[in-house]
């Protein structure tokens, strides 16, 4: 072994000088052009850096975009690797973790546009699909759990555009800009979205019991 | 101006409130992607348009897709790897200790090889077709892993993790002084510190030194050890300041446990003693929770009452990760109440806060913990992580509005921290 390497609890002061010289190098998380090039140099330490930075945001999004999902995985999976794909095509290193986001907006947008194809060629209900709700632990609570199925049914029977448009705001609680950049459209295009996402939802909702308690205040949302 | 917030806003925030509950399955869902991503052998990342060309992206993206459905398929049909140590057969997650004066050679199938000098101790955790997780509960270890595109080892130690594809290095863990040393020799590995998030990439002929107390990172050439992290300005810091908690110090009062007030934290009568010693050495061989059983069994009052300071830690850290909570805040209240000075004071406040949060659930106690260690030391190297845990804490408290003042105050500092989103949803 080449190596040679001091026990960790040493006392020697700190070292100064060309060539033991201390080098405090930046965290990558300091310096997101670095990690793009390393992207595109196609370093693997910095693709797992690139992951493990972005992952969260991104798995935030997707979940609020798509609900609780058996196939969360293999949806962040897919963000990553396009994105990973086409950093080249990334002109501002800066805008990172925005151009991620409308690749994750995209591809959510994409899966529940499938899902709903393959839906026309079911005649019952999808048992994995009602699995979805499910808490995983027992400490999830009831009413939140059946609020989140409710809201996400509705989501269910509104088309993909509106449905992502309505839970980028409300939802993940972005502002009207950040929801037109998400979605890769004009502001205008948001709010009108987000117009007909609020008729909708409120259409479909008002049938849904668990839904009742916030619709009850639904007169004041046509003064906003 | 503040967004005016209406029943659709009222109702999303309860959504995203309910789906945050589903953690765990979140975590692994990230973690089984983590894999998938790292394992996929990318085409040459270039600067292709695609993206930006709507006629080409459906096409381009089902093709990326199948490359990477191929890649899995393809995958995970290899077998899974086994390892022997010293030429028999190995058994995951069965602890292996080598010898004084021997190492213990760990042989994996495809060819990686893991050396645990001598009385290192360690453990495999998790082996599949794609690499193993080791744990290092103590000592060195040098290893030589073959590198395959879906490769995916890693060696844990205490808080830091060391993610590997292919490369030769070495990982030295001190578990008693919280002492990480990697050096490596050749290919690159990132360090990860999950107690704070920081992450940093150690490549060929760099080494690193971390403090699992201090939580700083810092990388050196490795032809020269890398100085040691600690420093006389963070010492300052920590002794600077010496407030008093909340609603904590009522739990410090009521505690029945009288020691005798210390000066020198490090000072530690009974370290010649036999209940002493056992304890003693299995904290310094990293077992901790073997040693809290030990200092249970001695009589824990009486150990606490002779621990110094860090010892003290360390006994909270072992009975903290045995479960038992009470043992856990005896602990670190005798500490607190023993050195009045010391500053490991804010130390102890951040892991009260992590016991009332994650193991009590009681989170209102939580947040008072986590706000003294910020009072104790708010520029101290613990300050963004427990910053980030009062809003979390405050948040399953109920208490929006102190929710949303340690967001605001979070955000001021801490812009880019891991825990800046958390606190943007907090406001909205």
């Amino acid at each position: 072994m080449a190596m040679k390497l001091a026990p960790p609890a040493s006392s020697r002061p700190a070292r100064a000088g060309s060539s033991g010289e201390v080098v405090r190098l930046p965290f990558v998380g300091e310096n997101t052009a670095s990690l793009v090039a390393g992207l595109r140099a196609g370093d693997p330490a910095m693709k797992a850096l690139f992951f493990t930075r972005y992952a969260p945001a991104v798995e935030r999004l997707v979940t609020h975009l798509i609900g609780p999902d058996r196939e969360l995985a293999d949806i962040l999976q897919e963000v990553f690797v396009q994105a990973l794909s086409s950093v080249g095509s990334l002109r501002d290193p800066t805008a990172l973790k925005p151009w991620l986001l409308r690749i994750a907006t995209h591809i959510a947008r994409r899966t529940l546009r499938n899902r709903t194809r393959r839906g026309w060629l079911r005649f019952f209900v999808d048992a994995e699909e009602e699995a979805r709700f499910e808490p995983a632990t027992e400490e999830l609570d009831a009413e939140g759990r059946e609020t989140v199925r409710a809201v996400y049914t509705v989501l269910g029977r509104m088309p993909a555009d509106e449905r992502i448009a309505f839970a980028l705001r409300y939802i993940d609680g972005m502002e009207l800009t950040e929801v037109a950049e998400a979605c890769a459209v004009s502001l205008a295009t948001a709010k009108r979205r987000i117009r007909r996402a609020d008729e909708r939802f409120l259409g479909i909702a008002g049938r849904h019991p668990a839904l009742e308690k916030w619709l009850r205040e639904g007169a004041r949302w046509q003064d906003r | 101006m503040a967004r005016p917030v209406g029943p659709l806003e009222r109702l999303g925030a309860r959504v995203a409130s309910a789906l945050d509950e589903d953690a765990a399955a979140r975590a692994h869902a990230l973690e089984t992607a983590r894999r998938g991503f790292l394992e996929h052998e990318p085409s040459r990342p270039s600067a292709s348009v695609w993206f930006s060309v709507p006629r080409f992206r459906w096409l381009l993206a089902a093709a990326g897709a199948l490359v990477a459905v191929a890649a899995l398929v393809l995958t995970r049909h290899r077998a899974a790897i086994a390892f022997e140590v010293n030429n028999t057969a190995g058994v995951a997650r069965t602890w292996l200790a080598a010898p004084q004066g021997a190492a213990l050679d760990l042989t994996f199938s495809e060819g990686t090889r893991v050396r645990l000098e001598a009385t290192a101790r360690a453990r495999v955790t998790d082996i599949d077709e794609h690499g193993a997780s080791l744990t290092l509960e103590s000592g060195r270890l040098h290893a030589e892993v073959v590198h395959q595109p879906d490769s995916a080892w890693k060696v844990m130690a205490g808080p830091f993790t060391v993610r590997v594809t292919g490369t030769m290095f070495d990982v030295n863990w001190d578990a008693t002084s919280q002492q990480l040393a990697v050096a490596v020799e050749r290919g690159s590995v990132s360090v990860r510190d999950a107690s704070t998030g920081l992450e940093q990439v150690v490549r060929a002929s760099e080494a690193l030194r971390a403090s699992g107390y201090e939580h700083r990172l810092v990388v050196a050439p490795s032809s020269e050890s890398p100085a040691e992290p600690a420093s006389t300005e963070h010492a300052a810091a920590m002794d600077a300041s010496d407030g008093q908690p909340a609603d904590p110090a009522a739990v410090e009062a009521r505690d029945p446990v009288t020691p005798p007030t210390a000066k020198n934290s490090d000072s530690s009568p009974e370290k010649g003693s036999s209940a002493g010693d056992e304890w003693r050495a299995l904290a310094k061989r990293g077992a901790l929770r073997e040693a809290f059983t030990a200092a249970d069994a001695a009589g824990f009052t009486q150990t606490c009452a002779a621990a110094s300071s860090s010892e003290l830690l360390l006994l909270g850290d072992g009975a903290r990760l045995s479960g038992n909570s009470a043992r856990a805040e005896e602990a670190l209240l005798t500490l607190r109440r023993r050195f009045p000075n010391d500053a490991r004071r804010a130390a102890a406040a951040f892991a009260l806060g992590k016991v009332a949060f994650d193991q009590r659930r009681a989170y209102e106690q939580a947040a008072a913990w986590f706000s003294t260690c910020l009072r104790e030391q708010p520029g101290g190297p613990l300050a963004r992580e427990t910053a980030g845990r009062l809003i979390e804490a405050l948040r399953r408290a109920d208490d929006s509005a102190g929710a949303r003042r340690a967001a605001r105050d979070y955000l001021e500092k801490y812009p880019e921290g891991p825990h800046a989103d958390l606190a943007r949803s907090v406001l909205r």
